[in-house]
């Protein structure tokens, strides 16, 4: 039934109906961002990154051969833009004064808890981060990532306990 | 570490994502007996769970508003397109041929638009909404409250048509933990589907049935809409007049008036303001926000709660309504066994260890009200069968640990009907009508003894609405020094015509009697006669009025205006000493007889004040308290003493909250309370405080 929904309202838009890309908004973009959480690790470029990801599918709605597959379509865009990224911030390190590199991977004294998530390798991030978007939906997540289950688990895990070493190592602040 | 301990680890991850096998859970049960430290991992990381799930919920909470940027996005690049399109258009109006094609399609449409409109706007105001919401078919709500910085989700949904509702709320909570006072959320789901009700409490993983009369149900379908719009609207039944347009604002693609109201709550001293998010074009409310400004403590204005737009008509997921339970709880009872509750009246469980319940009520055209109410306590407390003899009919009501021992109402005045604490506006003058009540008869199912009592105002007071609103009054008959005060819940009672009267009590009895046949006494005019009697003893008014005065005063006092603290703050551990004399002072006070001292003290806490006499008989008890934790944080503290014996079987301690003003302490607070309960008090003063600094008596040996 949702793919209906999508289906029918890519082809509005391919007609040009914008309202229907607002419904098509309203139902992945929230997705959509939460793997931009997971990967860029902070809200500012998950924000940035996702509305690039929903203009991209905008402009490029005609490419989409199968109206009713929208949602992996959207999260493909939005992975690779985010890698895109990611890429782009790895050369601009690389790019910085030995000085900065060093300042910028010192461990921060003060573990709390959005260092912590960040700290996390981006194979653990992401599906802890979508874990708790999809109101701890493990076959969800696992859908939206195209993995396994038990994947999804073992990660969930050891992002956990990696977690745990991190905000035990010095004083934790809650949020 | 031993070598099962990773694997159980692993396990622990798996039990609070919820996809541990039941086998597994056994082996991590055994293995967390036994083993410290896996036990502590486990409790850190469900703390980490919570932390996270907040975490991630704060950014949730403002997804509307980016999805709204994004959409704000796409319009830009689509004005960008049409500029692109009509540099086009341009072109092709180069030839006389395309002009005059032109022209006529221009004429053509404005014509086809013209028939089109019907030529009239609508401009929806405020007062359009209890309308639109009473027409809808479903609602949907989507709330948060914002307890100090901590997000708590709620959601409802009402359908009038299968009088279904579903309510899911979520709520800071705080237990003792290995590390000290640990902070989690509980949440608690409730759902009806017209006849029954079930409350499913997940922190505890319980289950709970009612069930309603059908007149009852009747009601319940009634009062959807008006529920909803005293929670989207405050004040929209009595008060639109001060709501004032503060400006507009574009939500997603509908354009919207923001109003707002705002006042001083006199009982709890705080400020209130109110926005309201409402489209004229639809009449659709898509936000509301509610602010309070706790002045006395030097907040500023801070954001309690927001509402997301009102869905209308919207389609309930499916199953939502089932009042099927949860597999895995705990049963408290079935639907065979569930008691009998009333729509409108929230089971009151006061004093501790009683539940309250009107299984039903109606409102007589000349304004008395018949009520049905029953008291089910805890077998420490369940009355002598003597409550309940030699009672007449007319006479006065049985006294059971818990009694509804009349009404009253209230016109002016701005009570919310779900608020958890009944609010009131500075500005509104208010009257208070006082209901006497008398007994009727009593009826028995089950173990279940209903009580039915005639509740009738001084003046004949008709309705013209079909639903009439009291405030009960439940006066607790019990030793407990803390359960003196009287609770003011609030009540609704269907207003019935002579003609139906008969008709709902009929249906009625089966339910809430072993003998179906309704007396004599129990007709319309016997009814009406007896009121009449009642009015024509002004005694028995008196008599309530005294009893009932020093709770009005509570309602209607304005306290002295609080000023932001300017006093400079001490450092806590000065401040912790300052406190604890203060509270040595009052107990000191209690002991040594000096009533009046300790009144004085108490003078913030009028209530309080008033049970001192009711204390002072046990003041033998008084000598050997101490005070075992203090919280201090800038100009407020909370003392709790240790716990002291206040009867046979009872034992309580004293939780104290004290504001330092113009360099003294005074008292504003003072509860009795459990051991067990104690927590929670704390908890709630750590929200405000959060920064506290805890001194406690063992730390200080």
């Amino acid at each position: 039934m949702n793919d209906a929904v999508d289906d029918n309202a890519v082809q509005a838009c391919r007609q040009g109906d914008k309202a229907a890309y607002a419904t098509l908004v309203e139902r992945h973009y929230r997705r959509v961002f939460a793997l931009c959480l997971g990967m860029m690790g902070n809200v500012h470029d998950a924000e940035d990154i996702a509305q690039e990801t929903m203009l991209r599918g905008f402009s490029n709605i005609r490419k989409l051969s199968d109206a009713g597959r929208f949602e992996p379509w959207i999260l493909k865009i939005a992975r690779n833009l985010c890698l895109d990224a990611l890429r782009k911030q790895k050369r601009a390190k690389a790019r910085a004064t030995r000085q900065e590199v060093r300042d910028a991977q010192e461990p921060k004294e003060n573990h709390d808890l959005e260092q912590a998530i960040k700290r996390l390798p981006l194979e653990l991030r992401v599906p802890l981060t979508m874990y708790y978007f999809e109101h701890n939906n493990t076959e969800s997540v696992a859908s939206r990532l195209n993995i396994s289950r038990s994947l999804v688990c073992q990660r969930i895990r050891t992002a956990r306990d990696e977690l745990h070493v991190l905000l035990t190592e010095g004083e934790h602040h809650e949020p | 570490m031993n070598p099962d301990c990773p694997r159980i680890r692993d396990y622990t991850s798996d039990a609070i994502s919820g996809i541990l096998p039941e086998a597994d859970e056994r082996a991590l049960r055994e293995h967390l007996d036994g083993c410290a430290d896996c036990r502590r991992y486990a409790e850190t990381l469900k703390q980490q769970d919570a932390i996270l799930a907040d975490h991630f919920a704060r950014i949730d909470a403002d997804m509307p508003a980016r999805r709204s940027h994004v959409l704000r996005a796409i319009d830009a690049v689509c004005e960008a397109q049409q500029w692109n399109v009509f540099v086009v258009a341009r072109g092709i109006l180069t030839t006389p041929l395309t002009r005059i094609a032109a022209a006529i399609l221009i004429v053509v449409t404005i014509l086809a638009l013209w028939q089109m409109e019907d030529g009239t706007t609508t401009a929806y105001a405020l007062s359009d909404v209890p309308k639109l919401l009473g027409q809808a078919r479903t609602i949907h709500l989507r709330r948060r409250h914002f307890p100090n910085g901590q997000v708590v989700h709620l959601e409802d949904w009402w359908d009038s048509e299968s009088g279904g509702a579903y309510h899911y709320w979520e709520w800071p909570e705080y237990k003792q933990g290995p590390n000290g006072l640990q902070s989690m959320k509980a949440s608690f789901e409730t759902v009806k589907n017209g006849r029954f009700i079930m409350e499913v409490d997940h922190q505890n993983k319980t289950v709970r049935f009612e069930r309603l009369l059908p007149v009852e149900q009747k009601l319940q379908k009634h009062l959807m809409a008006k529920d909803v719009a005293s929670i989207a609207v405050p004040g929209v039944f009595q008060y639109l007049d001060r709501y004032t347009k503060i400006g507009t604002e574009r939500i997603e693609a509908e354009r919207y008036d923001v109003w707002r109201q705002e006042y001083r709550d006199v009982e709890a001293d705080i400020g209130i303001r109110f926005d309201v998010w409402l489209s004229r074009r639809t009449g659709e409310i898509g936000r509301t926000r509610r602010w309070e400004n706790w002045h006395k403590y030097g907040h500023g204005w801070q954001l309690a709660s927001e509402t997301d737009k009102i869905e209308l008509d919207a389609e309930p997921p499916a199953g939502l309504f089932a009042t099927e339970p949860p597999v895995g709880y705990t049963m408290e009872n079935t639907k065979d066994t569930a008691d009998i509750t009333g729509a409108g009246f929230r089971t009151c469980r006061y004093p501790e260890g009683c539940e309250m319940r009107v299984p039903f009520s109606l409102a007589l055209e000349e304004g008395s009200v018949l009520i049905c109410w029953n008291v089910v306590c805890t077998p420490s407390l369940a009355p002598a069968e003597a409550v309940y003899d030699n009672l007449t009919f007319g006479g006065p009501l049985p006294q059971p640990p818990a009694a509804l021992c009349g009404l009253m109402s209230i016109s002016g005045g701005n009570r919310g009907r779900y608020g958890s604490v009944a609010f009131w506006d500075e500005n509104a003058a208010f009257t208070i009508t006082h209901y006497v009540g008398r007994y009727l008869m009593q009826t028995r199912k089950a173990d279940r003894v209903y009580v039915w009592a005639l509740y009738t105002p001084q003046e004949m007071l008709s309705s013209e609405e079909p639903t009439k609103e009291t405030i009960a009054v439940i006066e607790p008959h019990v030793t407990d020094p803390n359960a003196t005060r009287i609770v003011t819940p609030p009540l609704t009672s269907w207003v019935v015509t002579r003609a139906r009267f008969a008709e709902y009590l009929t249906e009625a009895m089966p339910e809430l009697s072993e003998d179906l046949t309704l007396p004599d006494f129990m007709a319309y005019n016997s009814l009406l006669q007896l009121a009449g009697q009642v009015r024509n003893t002004p005694g028995l008014y008196e008599d309530f009025r005294a009893r009932m005065r020093p709770v009005e005063e509570g309602m209607s006092s304005d306290p002295r205006p609080a000023e932001a603290s300017t006093a400079e703050s001490i450092p806590p551990e000065m401040a912790s000493g300052q406190v604890k004399e203060v509270v040595h002072g009052l107990f000191a006070a209690m002991h040594e007889g000096r009533t009046g001292d300790a009144m004085e003290m108490l003078k913030n806490d009028r209530r309080m004040a008033s049970r001192v006499a009711g204390v002072m008989s046990r003041s033998t008890r008084l000598g050997n308290i101490r005070i075992e934790d203090t919280y201090v944080q800038d100009n407020a503290a909370l003392a709790v003493t240790s716990t002291f014996k206040i009867a046979e079987g009872q034992s309580r301690c004293a939780v104290i909250s004290l504001r330092r003003d113009r360099g003294t302490w005074s008292i504003q607070h003072f509860t009795w309370t459990t051991a067990e309960n104690h927590d929670q008090e704390i908890g709630r003063f750590l929200r405000d405080f959060p920064k506290a600094t805890h001194f406690s008596e063992e730390q200080e040996r």
